[in-house]
């Protein structure tokens, strides 16, 4: 293979594994109709939670699994901020995200965690021995490939039940949702739950697959999130829920494609990038505007007085 | 139905914006009544609606629906003995959904939701016919986002929500105010049908005279929040927008300065 073509192999199978927290980021972004701050906190409590797990002796899916449960426990300290303590929602999650960086700090008990080199005894999913002979990044390809569907599968289920609509209309409408009887802050937090859970699980698959977890792996998560969301309805424009979810990981996978090979072919650096990312979500966040400016503007110049005024 | 016991409402109390909206209101519906709720702005009509609604609470009084007190139930718990249609076409629908499932939400107003689908197949005929008594061709756009339809067909399928399981009480708050004059008539003869055909007990509020003559059994006018005028029966079928005029300067004292209420 040439190293162009594992380049982008690998740029696949890392955008796999941060679909799922962009998926996460879904939910909240869109679904509800909140940017959940707590995102960058939780995607690294989901890393830290693994690590100490795994550093533990226990098997790497029941460390993704106790991870799950932190990211909810994260999401649900951002529900109860905004909803039972009338915090507004965008300040809820900053809050959250603030306090879990010394959560962080104190379950992992250092900055960074290790998980090859001196500790390459502990189990790890990314050293899965397949039948063929596969490379480290086919089977993190693999390893993406089964969590993402899965997960896309269940939010495509559960967002058709009586719950999972009741959760969707509150971003579109709670007033409405509570004269058909469905308590908004209940559907709120449960939302905000749901959303860090996956932040969490995409968290912890990364630092299985990088080989650690550090205290700053979670910095602007938030806004590759958006940026992958944003490139999925570029992708898939105008379409169904299925279609809507599997867009955010094809965003997700695009972005980390884009980033591979500008690392690869321009003179950016990895520091660069965060910039990068804020000023292409920026602009992207901008389009919609723009598109109507320009419209307006064009209007304008095609109005024509047809007879002289004052 | 329902019985509004002495209820008072002040906006802002302790400070120089104080208001008191409501001032010691009663009002007791029986089953089966269609009660129009008439007056000026500031009469405290939607004060009172929110009050029966639950969006607020009262600072004094009771509500009770049926046998329960409601007075501090919250908005969500009471929702299953109400149906509700608001002024604003876009507050009674969610419009990134589709048609059919904001039927189905409704039709779980007063149930426990859980992880049942929230389509099921067996609806979907019941949906059909609900749409089709419109008469609005929304039978053939189940799965059309609601943000598509114009503002009378959000109305009218809101309507259909707010009636669906027959709620003790059907509340609308101005629900044609926002309307064309023709699509406002047209909402108005779907209100009167879903009514009729469940014997809903309905209190409706309305800016407009000549509507509060011509629908429901009985006739409420408020003013500085109290009713000052209670009509129903024979004696409501023969009001005119006249009559109405005089009888509200001898009841409240002064003369209606409601150009809204006057012209429409």
């Amino acid at each position: 293979m040439s190293s162009f073509a594992s380049s982008l192999v690998s740029g696949v199978s890392q955008g796999l594994l941060w679909a799922i927290m962009a998926l996460g980021v879904y939910i909240t972004f869109r679904l509800l109709d909140i940017a959940d701050m707590t995102v960058d906190g939780s995607f690294t409590t989901g890393g830290a939670v693994t690590a100490i797990c795994m550093m533990a002796g226990y098997h790497p899916l029941f460390a993704i699994l106790v991870a799950t449960l932190a990211g909810m426990a994260a999401g649900m300290i951002t529900g109860i901020l905004t909803t039972r303590m009338k915090i507004p929602a965008l300040l809820s999650g900053i809050l959250t995200q603030i306090g879990l960086y010394t959560i962080n700090l104190r379950i992992m008990g250092k900055a960074n965690i290790p998980l090859t080199g001196i500790n390459s005894q502990i189990e790890n999913l990314f050293n899965w021995q397949l039948p063929f002979n596969a490379s480290r990044t086919a089977v993190a390809l693999i390893i993406g490939l089964i969590f993402t569907a899965v997960i896309i599968a269940l939010m495509y289920l559960f967002f058709g039940t009586e719950i999972g609509a009741a959760i969707r209309a509150t971003g579109n409408n709670p007033a409405m949702v509570r004269a058909l009887g469905a308590n908004t802050k209940n559907t709120t937090l449960f939302g905000l739950m749901l959303g860090n859970a996956l932040v969490a699980i995409s968290g912890g698959l990364v630092a299985q697959q990088q080989g650690y977890s550090d205290i700053g792996m979670g910095t602007g998560a938030i806004v590759i999130g958006l940026a992958s969301i944003i490139i999925g309805e570029v992708l898939f424009p105008k379409t169904n829920f299925w279609f809507r979810l599997m867009g955010v990981a094809f965003g997700s996978i695009i972005y980390r494609i884009v980033i591979t090979l500008i690392l690869r072919y321009s003179p950016l650096k990895s520091y660069d990038l965060k910039l990068f990312t804020a000023v292409v979500v920026a602009l992207a966040l901008w389009l919609p505007y723009l598109l109507q400016q320009i419209r307006e503007h064009k209007a304008r110049r095609s109005n024509i007085p047809s007879r002289g005024g004052v | 139905m329902l019985e509004v016991v002495d209820v008072s409402k002040t906006f802002n109390p302790g400070t120089v914006n104080e208001n008191p909206v409501l001032k010691g209101l009663s009002l007791k519906l029986t089953p089966g009544d269609f009660v129009t709720i008439i007056g000026g702005n500031g009469a405290g009509k939607s004060t009172l609606m929110n009050i029966i609604s639950g969006v607020l609470f009262p600072d004094h009084g009771r509500v009770y629906l049926g046998t329960h007190d409601v007075t501090y139930m919250p908005e969500y718990r009471r929702a299953r003995f109400l149906g509700r249609v608001f002024q604003d076409p876009m507050q009674g629908t969610a419009g990134d959904m589709e048609v059919v499932e904001n039927l189905a939400m409704a039709s779980q107003r007063g149930s426990l939701r859980g992880l049942r689908w929230n389509l099921k197949a067996h609806q979907f005929a019941y949906f059909q016919e609900l749409l089709a008594s419109l008469d609005l061709g929304l039978e053939n756009r189940l799965h059309a986002k609601v943000k598509l339809l114009s503002g009378g067909q959000r109305q009218a399928l809101t309507l259909l929500m707010a009636a669906m399981n027959q709620p003790d009480l059907l509340l609308l708050d101005e629900h044609t105010a926002a309307l064309d004059p023709k699509t406002a008539q047209k909402v108005m003869q779907v209100t009167q049908r879903v009514v009729a055909a469940d014997q809903l007990t309905t209190l409706m509020i309305t800016h407009n005279m000549q509507q509060a003559i011509q629908y429901g059994n009985r006739l409420i006018m408020m003013d500085s929040g109290k009713v000052v005028l209670d009509i129903e029966g024979e004696d409501k079928k023969r009001l005119t927008v006249e009559q109405l005029l005089a009888k509200f300067v001898t009841a409240s004292g002064n003369a209606l300065a409601n150009d809204r209420m006057l012209l429409s």
